[in-house]
């Protein structure tokens, strides 16, 4: 693709942004022509969604510039108002108001509606786009945004984004714009998509359906670790040159030459011979049987792209779990599985702000809160237990400072280490952990897997959910998810970036992708 | 615009989300339902309370609190709650009563600024993200401090014109109802049917999502604030040209009972979700049970728990339709 560069609506060099010690784009250059549609592929947190709220302005970036139909201006300003630049952007998360009607939220997005009919106005204009990008839509206009489904506010979001306006988008960001949509909604969205493109508009579509973007898009940048590290033209892009562009690593120098991930075994065994924990039984493409054995003392990775399956898993296994260590309860289902659990479960969760730490108390109680059980004494607190309990984790962690600190005083990862703590202290049969590395330095990592190795030669069984590939390694087994199914096992040692990556965007993955509200 | 007008029919008969009974029953609906019951209870115990007369008596006091619950209802579209209006309009009573008949200019400076302080409230809450119970709590012992300096016991003398404003009273029309319908009519059609009013209802919604569309939420906040400054300031007016005497305290029990108007109103706390007509059918609702339970004969000692008790039936009852309509949706 040759446009000449004058005639370029975006161009982005030189981009960096960290948040923290995590380098999320490092050093990213690329550009859109005008009338082009792009897209942008990577794995998770590969910095696809960061580099692009750097573009619009919604973050300030460390590094780099960003210029926007010819005006340059440096990515560590933000812009209040990206759309007087003509950019407009989905996000992923949505943006929409629930209380407002549809041809309410129609006129807050179409500055050009005004006066006394502003909201016939304005849905007239939204409708106009949305019957020919989706013409099954069948939303009406004194519908709430609540009642409506998820499908059908990505609709209006999407549709909403190429309203005229006061200020006629050139260049539009759409953050997974079809992960909701079904087949036929997606097809007419690209469809419009390319007219509109014809006409002049730009775009940048980032999507984990690779051949959405093969069949629609006229380039694919890739990118990796931050870095964009693969400019492909679509035509002679393919889902293999993708898939190994997204899995070479720059700081696996090692993996460079292997272009092809090789596996001895997509269905390994359990490593161990002890009783079995958790079962896990989800029904094959064929209608058979698959069962998925977890026994003691394993620990299992759930991987797999965001969203396909891992974590309502992981919470059918808590919610099988027994009360008491050893005990049994009904089995749980959930769309695809079938888990059965024997033993108690303590579940560590990533979010720790808001599902994990008790801000105002001290590290010391909430360690020791989930297992106060086990310090009591005819009802009250037995404090020297408690102490001995919490001075053992303490010493077992390595944290650093007094039990009686309070826990905002420790820095996230020891806190993250602390809730693992507080988990781990139940002594229950099954640890449950939601991507508990998440934002957390490097060498607390190394910490948290040597305390997960140590629990688990003691005994303790662990499912691990994690949106890091590379730690993945430290599982004994690897179960990779793709639309809500575990489609390999893998062993911990093969469960390398690459062989997670093809196999969690291998087959047919986006045509069955579900649209959020069929799991509801 | 013509030709998309077309297709409409067909979408809509394929997959339409179309429900009689979601659209017809808004959320001003049961409130609605709910003060004209207690109402016709009222009429059926005592008929001379539908005279023209008796309407004047029985609504004219519930004006000043009506004002409050609509004051209270612009703050909780902002996905807020205020805790100072019951003393801001208390100050408001004792700058009408005190400073405006001594010193005309001076009074009418004091009111601007009033609104104007809780417009700087707004800008305090939105700019620095504090949250805006603690505020408004901090501020109501300020307005409640300064009404006290003004006049530390109850007394001064609210300018004739003002009463005879308030106690306006043509022959045929009760002017409670005159007042009800304006004020209920502007506001409706400000927040439900002008485009800023979709913003604002927008901006305690989702405030990221009105920013990313391009509207300033620091300015939806001003406005909303703005808004419930002055409808406090209407509250006072009244109360001041009904009581003609000022007294810091007067409306020190509005603060709760607006806010139970507000969601008796069909409001909610999540933000954006209020209804103006809801609001003072809300606000009807809370005074007239007060009315009703003494008619009854419920002896005073029973009335609190009594009206709280039918509160809590009002919003039984909500979360009841709003099931109802939740299920017959999905299916």
């Amino acid at each position: 693709m040759s446009v000449q560069s004058s005639t370029d609506t975006l161009v982005v060099q030189g981009v960096s942004k960290s948040f923290g010690s995590t380098q999320a784009v490092d050093d990213a250059s690329f550009r859109v022509g005008r009338g082009e549609l792009i897209g942008i592929a990577g794995h998770n947190g590969a910095g696809k969604s960061t580099i692009l709220k750097v573009v619009n302005g919604t973050i300030a970036g460390d590094a780099g510039t960003v210029t926007v139909n010819g005006t340059q201006r440096p990515a560590g300003t933000t812009l209040a108002h990206p759309e007087k630049l003509g950019v407009r952007t989905v996000y992923q998360e949505l943006s929409l108001c629930a209380s407002l009607r549809v041809d309410e939220t129609a006129a807050i997005f179409d500055h050009s509606a005004r006066g006394l009919s502003w909201r016939r106005s304005a849905w007239a204009n939204l409708r106009a786009v949305l019957d020919e990008m989706f013409p099954d839509h069948g939303i009406r206009k004194e519908a709430k945004i609540h009642e409506l489904s998820i499908a059908r506010r990505q609709m209006i979001e999407c549709a909403s984004t190429m309203l005229a306006s006061t200020e006629p988008p050139s260049l539009v960001i759409l953050d997974e714009p079809t992960s909701s949509l079904d087949a036929s909604a997606t097809a007419s969205f690209y469809a419009y998509l390319r007219k509109r493109t014809s006409e002049g508009i730009s775009a940048i579509i980032t999507t984990h359906r690779l051949h959405e973007m093969i069949d629609n898009l006229s380039r694919i940048y890739v990118m990796r670790d931050g870095k964009v590290i693969s400019e492909q033209a679509a035509a002679e892009a393919t889902k293999e040159s993708l898939v190994v562009a997204m899995g070479i690593a720059a700081h696996e120098s090692e993996k460079v030459a292997a272009t092809e991930p090789h596996l001895t075994t997509q269905n390994a065994k359990p490593a161990s011979s002890g009783d079995v924990i958790v079962t896990i039984t989800q029904a094959d493409d064929g209608g058979e049987r698959e069962v998925f054995e977890i026994r003691q003392g394993e620990i299992i990775g759930l991987a797999g792209l965001e969203g396909h399956g891992q974590l309502t898993a992981l919470e059918a296994i808590h919610k099988a779990a027994a009360r008491k260590s050893g005990g049994t309860r009904a089995p749980k289902h959930t769309i695809h599985h079938t888990v059965s659990v024997v033993g108690d479960a303590a579940y560590v969760s990533g979010d720790r702000g808001v599902r994990g730490i008790f801000p105002i108390w001290d590290v010391a109680t909430n360690i020791s809160y989930s297992s106060l059980n086990n310090v009591t004494t005819g009802g009250l607190i037995n404090t020297r237990a408690e102490k001995t309990l919490v001075d053992d984790w303490f010493s077992r962690l390595g944290i650093k400072g007094s039990p009686t600190d309070p826990i905002t005083s420790l820095s996230g990862g020891t806190q993250q280490k602390a809730l693992m703590a507080r988990a781990m202290a139940v002594g229950s049969d099954l640890l449950l952990l939601e991507d508990p590395t998440r934002g957390v330095d490097q060498a607390t990592k190394s910490e948290v897997y040597e305390l997960l190795d140590r629990q688990a030669a003691d005994g303790q069984t662990i499912v691990w959910y994690s949106t890091e590939n590379e730690e993945l390694r430290n599982c004994d087994r690897v179960f990779v998810f793709r639309v809500g199914k575990i489609v390999a096992t893998l062993k911990g040692e093969e469960a390398s970036e690459d062989a997670v990556i093809a196999l969690s965007f291998g087959g047919r993955d986006a045509d069955a992708a579900e649209p959020e509200e069929a799991i509801r | 615009m013509t030709a998309t007008q077309q297709p409409q029919s067909t979408i809509g008969a394929r997959r339409s989300t179309r429900n009689p009974f979601v659209g017809a029953f808004g959320p001003w609906f049961l409130p609605t339902v709910a003060a004209i019951i207690i109402f016709a209870m009222m009429v059926a115990l005592r008929p001379l309370v539908a005279s023209p007369t008796g309407i004047n008596l029985v609504l004219a006091p519930l004006i000043p609190l009506i004002f409050a619950v609509l004051a209270q209802m612009f703050i909780v579209a902002a996905g807020d709650i205020d805790l100072g209006i019951g003393s801001f309009i208390g100050l408001a009573n004792v700058v009408i009563a005190v400073i405006l008949p001594q010193n005309l200019g001076l009074g009418l400076a004091a009111l601007v600024g009033m609104v104007l302080a809780y417009a700087a409230m707004g800008v305090l809450i939105a700019v620095r993200g504090l949250p805006s119970i603690i505020v408004t709590l901090g501020m109501s012992f300020v307005w409640l401090g300064i009404a006290i300096l003004i006049l530390p016991t109850p007394g001064g003398l609210v300018p004739e014109g003002i009463v005879a404003f308030v106690r306006f009273n043509p022959p045929v029309v009760p002017g409670v109802i005159i007042v009800l319908t304006v004020v209920t009519v502007v506001v409706a059609l400000f927040l439900h049917r002008s485009k800023y009013g979709a913003v604002l209802r927008g901006s305690g919604s989702n405030s990221e999502g009105v920013r990313r569309a391009g509207w300033s939420v620091l300015r939806a906040k001003i406005s909303l604030y703005s808004l419930a400054g002055i409808f406090g300031l209407l509250s006072g007016l009244y109360l001041s040209g009904q009581t003609g005497g000022g007294d810091p305290y007067i409306a020190s029990s509005y603060v709760l009972l607006s806010i139970a108007g507000v969601i008796v109103g069909g409001g909610s706390f999540k933000g954006g979700e209020v209804s103006a007509v809801g609001a003072v059918a809300g606000g009807l609702v809370i005074g007239l049970l007060g009315s009703l339970l003494q008619f009854i004969g419920v002896s005073s000692s029973f009335q609190a728990a009594a009206q709280g008790l039918v509160l809590v039936l009002v919003l039984v009852l909500r979360a009841l339709v709003n099931w109802i309509q939740k299920v017959r949706r999905t299916r």
